[in-house]
């Protein structure tokens, strides 16, 4: 990632937060929703950073962690 | 009997001492740790309400704390109110927001509401960000002098440190009126077990969002004051996470669900970290969050329950010992 993106000591904040959500949003203890909610998660915020503007990539993500959350508390492919 | 009055000579002492505190250490430096230190026992208290009482870990506070120091700064940077004007606006929108953010997220429990909390903080942070109208990433400004004593801009800490004083107490005092009602028990029924909480017929949804909104009410007052006091806000110092993790820290080293806990908590962190600052000034700008995680590390390690849990198993082999002595 290094090789991809400036680069600071505060920089994992940013990362390490968008990391929690993924795991989050594809449920605790699940290998194959982490994979799948990382995936999406790329997806969404490159397209919302195309089509919206770069500030709002992340508001896009969290917003839809929110809504998604609330339909699925244990998220993605977590167990109750 | 002997157990109550020596808890109330305690509160005595302490009061006594945070009073006198000001007038003995006189220098501004010293003051000016005071007023942060309290402060930041007001929020960390707020947030214990919620946080230590219900168990409901919310690292989402800053979104309260922000829209509370927002408010009135906005409101002078509009319009030229006064700041203290929009101290109760900045509640009601708080208790709003709260109750906004409880309804779908109380739902979540454990790890996800955590998750949750943040993410909104995290939502209106950015946001703000990006809004022109509340300054965008530059932030709001409040008045540089004070036009009387209504815009809350004086010269020494003295009349900060006292109004701090008093909002703490005010918060300290409704902790300890919850902790003694049929509320309180609700709280720590939830905390215990929500599922037996429900089934013994705790309204748990309706005690949560109460809790919450209590709490929110509180955090959008600290926040209110940082702003009064500093005069100057933007999206990380109000919104930041870094804002509501040194609520979680100070209320969990302190002993989070305890009353007096996150006032010790404070009384530890602050002035270790105005130390850390101190000492090393501006080329350390990382090194709070190396004391935090440091923090975070040793309780999470060796004492889960605070400083209160492992007090509550040393004072008893005291005793033993002041007695053989």
């Amino acid at each position: 990632m290094a090789t991809a993106y400036p680069w600071s000591p505060s920089v994992g904040e940013t990362f390490g937060l968008i990391a929690f959500v993924t795991v989050a949003l594809g449920g605790f203890g699940s290998v194959l929703g982490s994979l799948y909610a990382g995936l999406m998660i790329g997806l969404i915020q490159a397209a919302s950073a195309f089509w919206l503007g770069a500030i709002y990539k992340d508001i896009v993500v969290y917003g839809l962690f929110v809504a998604l959350l609330w339909l699925r508390p244990q998220g993605l492919m977590g167990k109750a | 009997m002997k157990r109550l009055s020596s808890q109330r000579l305690g509160v005595c002492l302490l009061s006594l001492a945070l009073l006198l505190y000001p007038i003995v250490f006189s220098s501004p430096f010293y003051r000016d740790i005071g007023v942060t230190f309290l402060l930041a026992a007001i929020s960390a208290s707020a947030w214990n309400i919620v946080g230590g009482y219900a168990g409901q870990v919310s690292v989402g506070h800053s979104m309260f704390f922000g829209l509370g120091a927002y408010t009135p700064l906005l409101f002078y940077t509009l319009w030229g109110w006064p700041p203290i004007a929009g101290i109760p606006v900045g509640i009601v929108l708080s208790v709003a927001l709260s109750v906004a953010i409880g309804l779908p997220t109380f739902r979540l429990s454990g790890h996800y509401f955590s998750m949750a909390t943040i993410a909104v903080a995290e939502l209106i942070r950015i946001y703000f960000g990006t809004w022109t109208l509340v300054g965008a990433a530059i932030g709001l400004q409040g008045p540089a002098t004070g036009r009387g004593w209504w815009d809350l801009t004086f010269r020494s800490e003295l009349p900060y440190y006292y109004m701090f004083l008093a909002v703490l107490a005010l918060v300290l005092g409704v902790t300890f009126a919850v902790e003694r009602r049929r509320f309180g028990f609700y709280l720590s029924a939830i905390k215990a077990s929500e599922r037996a909480a429900r089934s013994l017929g705790v309204p748990v949804r309706q005690t949560k969002l109460q809790a919450l909104a209590l709490s929110a009410a509180f955090t959008s007052t600290a926040g209110s004051l940082y702003a009064a006091k500093t005069g100057f806000i933007d999206p990380d110092s109000g919104f930041g996470i870094l804002v509501s993790v040194q609520m979680v820290i100070i209320a969990a080293l302190g002993g989070a669900g305890t009353l007096f806990g996150p006032l010790v908590g404070a009384l530890i962190l602050i002035p270790l970290q105005t130390a850390v600052n101190t000492k090393f000034g501006g080329g350390g700008s990382g090194l709070t969050f190396i004391v935090y995680g440091g923090i975070i590390v040793l309780i999470a390690r060796f004492e889960p329950g605070g400083l209160s849990e492992l007090w509550q198993r040393l004072a008893p082999y005291l005793q033993r010992r002041a007695r053989a002595a």
